[in-house]
């Protein structure tokens, strides 16, 4: 069973936050925007082709624009086993959370 | 007010809107306050949409009246109502420049030549969609909102980070470090 990484969870909150409109500026944006978390669009195109090697995400090819010099976006979406995998992510994250002391040795 | 400043204004504008859901996805360039050219993209003009799908003029108006002067955002919002479509095609409306305007403001600004080139060396699999995203966002957000020179300096930063993200993979195989990776659980 794979996991989620840390950065990789970031991406795939990205993209189910952006529903149809995710696409690699936009997750990267999302990302340095919601998150507050620096993020390259080498880093972010790194993890969607690693999310998408595993299953976890799938692609479509979408509209160009002028703005991007003609070249045509990459639409993701999350896949069932992508839900599945951020759910597990979360909910181990939230297990290991709970309980969990703050306090900071002196 | 400096033109990164209303610009700023027009962002907070937008995510205030939470139609996007994440980032200022409208944005306006004033070329000169006289000749405020206000241009709009597919995805902004999505933000000005109401729950019905229709152009919300006051949605646009209100975005307008935080760069341009009054006049001009009536003058805007009338060519806009009776030439915007709502299609994925830019929909021009601004008082003066015209299409030299909008060359200007896409085009006129081109990021650094020698990165361009450099992004070339991106393995193909993503590499149109990856220089698209990078451009779409230096022209559509670090230009407008930092300028020339701080928007050259970050496309650099991401044609450099790029080619290092796409280039490891490869650096890690010929070292071998992938089966020691493998050995120690990673």
């Amino acid at each position: 069973m794979d996991y989620l990484g840390e950065f990789e969870l970031l991406v795939m909150l990205a993209v189910l936050r952006l529903g149809t409109n995710a696409y690699g500026m936009t997750i990267r944006r999302e990302i340095v925007d919601v998150a507050e978390r620096s993020a390259s669009l080498g880093a972010v195109y790194t993890t969607l082709e690693r999310l998408e090697d595993k299953g976890f995400l799938s692609s479509a090819i979408g509209e160009t624009t002028r703005e991007r010099g003609g070249r045509a976006k990459k639409y993701f979406k999350v896949s069932a086993s992508g839900a599945g995998a951020v759910k597990r992510s979360l909910k181990s994250t939230d297990a290991m959370l709970s309980g969990a002391a703050w306090g900071v040795a002196r | 007010m400096t033109l990164r400043d209303q610009i700023s204004r027009l962002f907070k504008w937008t995510k205030r809107d939470g139609r996007s859901g994440s980032y200022a996805a409208a944005y306006a360039v004033l070329k000169r306050y006289r000749k405020p050219l206000v241009y709009l993209d597919s995805t902004s003009f999505e933000m000005l949409l109401d729950e019905a799908g229709e152009i919300d003029v006051e949605k646009l108006r209100d975005a307008l009246r935080l760069v341009c002067p009054k006049g001009n955002v009536e003058r805007f919002v009338a060519n806009f109502q009776k030439h915007g479509t709502g299609e994925s095609d830019p929909i021009r409306g601004f008082v003066g420049g015209g299409s030299r305007a909008l060359k200007l403001t896409v085009e006129g600004t081109p990021p650094p030549r020698v990165a361009r080139f450099a992004l070339l060396l991106i393995p193909k699999k993503n590499r149109e969609h990856l220089i698209g995203d990078i451009e779409e966002e230096y022209r559509t957000v670090v230009l407008p909102e930092h300028g020339k020179a701080c928007a050259r300096f970050w496309y650099w930063e991401q044609t450099v980070l790029a080619l290092g993200f796409s280039v490891w993979p490869f650096v890690k195989r010929i070292l071998g470090l992938t089966a020691i990776w493998k050995l120690i659980g990673r």
